[in-house]
């Protein structure tokens, strides 16, 4: 290769590396809430999820809210426009990428502010405005901290029929050991007809 | 009749009337029974460190919230004539009642703790008192406490003591020197654990005292920095400086709003669920959480105090004390008695939002208000 082209192939590298760094600045975050859609039945008000971040500073205050306005909004401002009864403060961990279990509002926000999380169909109060997708917003050290915030929007999907009390983690390992318990049982009979 | 005794006579009788006329529109024009006096009164309160970043913010912006129009001529060289940014009795929009009326200039001055700002009130050394704990038992009943916040205690340990669960008869093992090496809890490397103790004078160790049921300083195991101080509530700093309290075996208790807003107080931090439930505004709001409390702003019930149910505040009507009666009222009242602020042209409602997030408070909930937006607690 001649020594201009390995110049500008290495400028080239550069300024991809650069813009690439650009594109994913350092400390950037991420957020998703499981599951979502979050389905619940047609009277339930609160649901859990599962709020998975990543991104965030090694062990430092995790904030984790639930917002009316996504943070893209230039008007967006975390005292007006987040819960202020809704959110949490988990501890930070080494590797800045953690779980936690959030408990999301569909109704009206539970301070009583005018404003709530609906499904789609639902029927907002008088005075209440109704968001249909709201927002989980993370960020660490202070909620007011805007420079390493992230989030993910969800929604409420209303089931028609009754959600199993018990989750198909534990009720399919119930099952599968009670047939293999029917099947052991009705084996032995047959042994023992023999 | 000598014209001496006439001059004389209409300067009397110019004067009586003037009087009443000033009177009479004052008592006409007054918005209500306020603190209104025309004077913009220079009004002090003092107390808690847990409270003072959240009451400075508040008395700025009470401070510019909109009143009477104002006498802004010259001042005279005399300071007995000085009027400058006093009420015009003339010509007054009294109709703007929700604001600031006489441009009183409140301030707080720097923390003292709890009950030495409560003393200070009851002393008559100050005009309203910062509070972060509810009145005691007795000894406080000229005073009201006004609770307009909630917050939570939180048990903390920093260093590379990694958090986990204590329960209550754990916490209080720890402080009464029953409990004294982390292995007993579970989850946790052996180490001597080293409960440190708090400024007598918080509302904090107060609060935290109430729900130990018993002093917190008092164990023999207790510590305190090497200078033989108690550390002032929420502030690790110093905690953390200290080199010969231990980093990774040390334990304290913090405000949780204090925790959660100011990073520099919480350096490294880190907060402990207790009897299995974390601290969040969710479980503080609705007493799932084992510690959590009220904050106040403490007047002397002469000066302000409310009918049941009401959110119309009564008391004393002109001076620092009619302006502290109006500081509260603006505290307490829902949003919809509110002003727009002249300078950011959002609701004082919305401004003292913005206040509790930034300082880590949430305002109290419905189920606990009592009067407007604020819960009072007459001292007994």
């Amino acid at each position: 290769m001649k020594p201009r082209l390995i110049v500008k192939s290495l400028a080239g590298l550069a300024l991809v590396l650069g813009v690439a760094s650009m594109a994913a600045p350092a400390g950037a975050s991420t957020v998703t809430v499981t599951p979502n859609p979050v389905t619940v039945t047609p009277d339930q008000t609160t649901a859990n999820v599962t709020a998975s971040w990543t991104g965030l500073a090694a062990n430092t205050l995790v904030f984790v809210d639930i917002c009316k306005k996504s943070i893209t909004d230039a008007t967006f401002d975390v005292s007006a426009d987040c819960g202020a009864y809704s959110g949490i403060t988990p501890n930070g961990n080494a590797a800045g990428a953690n779980s936690s279990v959030l408990e999301v509002f569909r109704g009206q926000d539970p301070a009583g502010e005018s404003w709530g999380c609906f499904a789609a169909g639902d029927q907002a109060p008088a005075g209440v405005t109704k968001y249909t997708t709201c927002y989980v917003r993370v960020t660490d050290n202070s909620v007011l901290n805007m420079d390493s915030d992230s989030e993910t929007a969800f929604t409420f999907s209303v089931s028609s029929g009754d959600v199993p009390e018990a989750p198909l983690t534990i009720l399919l390992p119930v099952l599968g050991t009670l047939a293999a318990l029917g099947g052991f049982f009705l084996i032995r009979r047959q042994t023992v007809s023999v | 009749m000598k014209l001496k005794s006439l001059i004389g006579a209409a300067l009397v009788a110019g004067t009586l009337l003037s009087g009443t006329a000033m009177t009479s529109m004052a008592g006409a024009a007054s918005p209500e029974p306020s603190g209104w006096d025309d004077v913009n009164d220079r009004v002090v309160g003092t107390g808690s460190d847990t409270t003072y970043p959240f009451m400075q913010r508040t008395e700025q912006l009470f401070n510019q919230a909109t009143g009477c129009d104002t006498d802004n001529a010259s001042p005279a060289a005399s300071p007995a004539t000085y009027n400058l940014g006093k009420c015009l009795t003339v010509g007054q929009n009294a109709t703007n009642v929700l604001g600031n009326w006489d441009h009183d200039v409140f301030a707080s001055t720097y923390p003292t703790g709890s009950s030495a700002g409560v003393v200070a009130l009851k002393n008559g050394q100050v005009d309203y008192a910062r509070s972060s704990r509810g009145p005691k038992s007795s000894g406080e009943s000229a005073m009201n406490f006004w609770a307009f916040g909630k917050d939570g205690l939180v048990m903390v340990t920093w260093g590379n003591r990694a958090a986990g669960n204590l329960t209550k008869a754990e916490i209080q093992g720890i402080y009464n020197c029953t409990i004294t090496d982390w292995s007993s809890i579970a989850g946790q490397a052996a180490g001597t654990i080293e409960p440190v103790g708090m400024n007598a004078s918080s509302g904090t160790k107060a609060t935290f005292d109430s729900y130990l049921g018993f002093d917190a300083n008092s164990g023999a195991c207790k510590k305190s920095l090497s200078t033989g101080a108690y550390p002032f509530e929420n502030d690790l700093k110093p905690l953390v400086a200290d080199t010969v309290l231990s980093q990774d075996n040390g334990i304290w208790w913090m405000s949780f709003a204090a925790y959660k807003a100011f990073s520099y107080q919480r350096q490294t931090a880190a907060a402990w669920t207790v009897d299995g439930k974390s601290a969040t505004a969710g479980t503080i709001a609705n007493n799932t959480y084992p510690i959590t409390r009220f904050i106040y702003h403490v007047t002397k019930k002469v000066d302000a105090t409310a009918a049941a149910a009401s959110a119309e505040i009564t008391g004393a009507d002109g001076g620092s004390a009619g302006a502290a009666r109006e500081l509260t009222e603006f505290m307490c009242k829902p949003s919809a008695s509110h002003t727009l602020n002249d300078y950011s042209g959002k609701s004082n409602y919305i401004e003292l939002g913005a206040f509790y997030t930034q300082t880590g408070f949430i305002r109290v909930p419905a189920a606990e208000q009592t009067n407007g937006i604020c819960k009072l607690v007459p001292g007994a």
